[in-house]
């Protein structure tokens, strides 16, 4: 009985989320720096503004971040590029 | 090291020196010239906070665990890259300084990352990526995911990573050797016999931990995260144990040197900023599960050998709200967090519990690294009674 609710419960809760995303499909690689920032950094911690860091250490940090949370490279080259170009 | 493992290490190296040279190549055509260009960021975090716990006559209050950890990030080329954090916590009386992680790392091509050294183990996503004091939500870690973690926390060997694009959804991996976990067999401590020691800077065997981590991002807007994490390896080594049998009135010899250990965990994350509940909503949750083979461990008190069924598992799920599409500038800076987790470990081994806990907070985000968290916590053992804390954290990134 226990497992059906747990089971039911993940079932309606996977239902939501994909009717919540259902209409996003634009490829990950079509995405603007600035969505995929958005996107992306609030997966673990609030995104920055890009001010926090000169446009040199934007490429450490995006290199770090890219290697830490498996980012793939055009992402990590659009967020680092709008971080860049916002100072 | 035993032949599957070199075997994999060899065919690992091949397959990465083989990838990286073509991208070399490509790369050194391409080069405008800023390739070795080096990029250091000092970054890091302090956190500082109290502690009020128990009830009535028996509750106490204490200015709580401070810590600071610098990180250090070096970004030395176009595909060579450095990471260190050292982390300084006054805990009990003392001061505790440990090295979190120093490892080189080589981008080998677009969709794979060398690295080596000391790496946060990727068990799961919160040891690796949710435990800093800013990004933690709440004050205290789940149960089973602190220090003495269930799974691995920390990992010193080599790690093969990356992330790769599946048009409108995406995945990452990370295959890894390290060192592996170091059975505890209750010589140094009788009270931990059937442990596992991880983050060992000097293995006690030629057997080599294989694990890794895939992730799954089904969504372009990369709000749903499943992962699925697994890591095999031997903690014994090949030294004998002796202790008087009662039972046999005889020496009695324990041998650990097969005992195998297997972990996995499952994690799952979503966060979205949805427009209808006017800020974002983040649900994470994770499970870890370590079974260690059966062995003989002394009972040198009774002078006698027993055994157990070794499995702990321990599990965390997180509710958090913030309303930060408000126009209020007080409350878009609040966030509501709700987080329970559970801790079962072997009840027949000497050092078995089974705790649950139930944490509720409100936190107030003074910058995107700065927050002040408010938490109230019930942490029920076993059949005892429950015990109450009150735990404040001040955090702020640099």
């Amino acid at each position: 009985m226990k497992k059906r609710i747990v089971l039911s419960a993940i079932i309606t809760a996977m239902g939501m989320l994909f009717a919540i995303n259902g209409c996003v499909s634009t490829r990950v690689a079509e995405k603007s720096g600035s969505e995929l920032w958005s996107d992306n950094c609030i997966r673990c911690h609030n995104a920055p503004a890009s001010s926090v860091y000169s446009p040199d250490q934007w490429e450490a940090v995006a290199m770090h971040m890219r290697i830490r949370v498996g980012l793939t490279e055009v992402e990590t080259k659009k967020i680092m590029e709008f971080l860049k170009a916002g100072n | 090291m035993n032949m599957k493992t070199f075997t994999l290490l060899t065919t690992l190296f091949a397959i990465s020196s083989s990838l990286w040279a073509q991208n070399t190549s490509t790369e050194e055509t391409n080069s405008s010239g800023n390739s070795g260009d080096t990029k250091f960021v000092l970054t890091g975090y302090g956190y500082s906070g109290m502690t009020i716990e128990g009830k009535g006559k028996e509750q106490k209050s204490t200015f709580g665990e401070t810590g600071f950890a610098p990180i250090f990030i070096w970004k030395a080329s176009k595909n060579l890259f450095f990471e260190g954090e050292v982390e300084f916590i006054l805990l009990g009386e003392g001061l505790d300084i440990e090295l979190e992680y120093a490892n080189v790392n080589l981008i080998m091509n677009k969709y794979m990352t060398l690295r080596a050294g000391k790496f946060l183990s990727p068990f799961g996503t919160f040891q690796e990526k949710l435990h800093p004091a800013w990004i933690n939500k709440m004050v205290s870690k789940p149960l089973g995911f602190g220090h003495g973690a269930v799974g691995p926390d920390a990992e010193i060997g080599f790690d093969l990573r990356g992330g790769v694009p599946l048009g409108s959804s995406k995945m990452n991996y990370s295959l890894y050797v390290s060192n592996g976990p170091i059975l505890r067999t209750g010589v140094e401590e009788e009270n931990e016999a059937g442990m596992l020691e991880y983050g060992n800077i000097v293995d006690n065997n030629k057997n080599k931990a294989i694990g890794g981590r895939i992730g799954f991002l089904p969504f372009s807007n990369s709000s749903l995260e499943i992962g699925v994490s697994a890591q095999t390896a031997k903690g014994g080594n090949n030294d004998s144990i002796f202790f008087y049998n009662k039972k046999n009135n005889a020496m009695d010899a324990l041998e650990y040197n097969n005992i195998g250990t297997k972990s996995y965990a499952l994690d799952l994350s979503y966060v979205k900023s949805l427009a209808f509940i006017k800020g974002t909503l983040d649900i994470k949750g994770q499970l870890n599960n370590v079974t260690v083979d059966k062995a003989d461990y002394a009972d040198l008190i009774d002078s006698t050998k027993y055994s157990f069924k070794n499995v702990t598992q321990s599990y965390y799920v997180q509710l958090a709200y913030r309303p930060n599409m408000l126009r209020n500038k007080f409350f878009n800076k609040t966030e509501l967090v709700g987080r329970y987790s559970a801790l079962k470990s072997p009840e027949e081994s000497k050092w078995g519990e089974e705790e649950t806990q139930l944490t509720i907070g409100l936190n107030y985000w003074a910058s995107w690294r700065s927050v002040i968290k408010f938490n109230y916590q019930i942490t029920q053992n076993g059949g005892n009674e429950s015990e109450p804390a009150i735990l404040i954290q001040f955090v702020t990134g640099f």
